[in-house]
């Protein structure tokens, strides 16, 4: 295995694909993005939902093997009766490729609505 | 004696076994005279490998040297006039001076440390609530519950 300072210095490919879908569970936005970072930088995605605002941060650590990402998810909602936010932080150990679903708005229990997801995978440059 | 118990007693000879294990060593000589005896010899061998002096590497080492040096290609000294030598040395002034400039350029366009901030419109009609605190699960782990 390759030293702890070498990990940290190989470039990290984030990919994050924020997304809408609808109750029927099919597509109807998204936006593929892609950010090289090092370990420990993290990539900040400001989704603009109308009088939502969103900001999902991104900071992958290597951790042997895997990854350690820590995501912190910021939500601001301005309507006529003023502005409200909620903030989360959370973490998660994952292997190289695997993907990652963030709810930045929470989870809907009743599948009546649509529901942002924010699809996330970090791999090595060049895999 | 097995040779894992000889590589216990070698390791508590070296002082690399700790308490209480060092006390089950200790435990284990008092009851077995083989193993009194396989202390005394690594004791032995590490007092005549103390006192015996340093061996002389120095011949070794030039052999070694002249035997790599053989293999090396010979180098061509470069001659040139001392006007040529002015012209090269500035030519190489100049390239070595733009790829700096160029490489500072590239640098500062991407800092590698700097926190990248991307930014996504979603289109008005797809109207979004807020439902709850954001979640964070594997991909693997929702799919295996909507199967």
């Amino acid at each position: 295995m390759a030293p702890a300072a070498a990990e940290s210095e190989q470039m990290l490919v984030v990919k994050i694909t924020p997304r809408v879908i609808e109750s029927d569970q099919t597509v109807s936005w998204e936006q593929p993005l892609t950010q090289v970072t090092k370990a420990g930088v993290p990539v900040v995605v400001k989704i603009d939902a109308g009088t939502l605002a969103i900001r999902v941060t991104v900071t992958p650590f290597v951790r042997g093997p895997d990854f350690l990402l820590v995501v912190q998810g910021e939500v601001r909602q301005r309507d006529e009766k003023g502005s409200r936010g909620s903030s989360s932080l959370q973490s998660l150990l994952v292997p190289p490729g695997e993907s990652i679903v963030f709810f930045p708005l929470g989870r809907q229990i009743a599948d009546s609505d649509r529901q942002m997801v924010v699809m996330m995978k970090v791999e090595y440059q060049g895999e | 004696m097995k040779d894992i118990e000889r590589m216990v007693v070698s390791a508590y000879e070296d002082g690399e076994v700790e308490f209480p294990w060092s006390d089950r060593v200790l435990k284990k000589m008092e009851e077995n005279p083989e193993w009194v005896a396989e202390a005394q010899s690594h004791r032995r061998i590490k007092a005549a490998l103390a006192s015996s002096p340093e061996p002389d590497f120095s011949e070794v080492r030039q052999r070694v040297k002249a035997r790599i040096e053989a293999h090396l290609p010979r180098r061509r000294r470069l001659t040139l006039p001392p006007v040529w030598m002015s012209v090269a040395a500035a030519a190489a002034l100049v390239l070595v001076a733009g790829g700096g400039f160029w490489v500072g350029r590239q640098t500062v366009a991407t800092p590698p440390s700097a926190v990248a901030e991307l930014q996504v419109q979603v289109p008005k009609t797809l109207g979004l609530k807020l439902s709850g605190e954001g979640q964070l699960l594997m991909a693997s782990t929702l799919q295996g519950k909507s199967r």
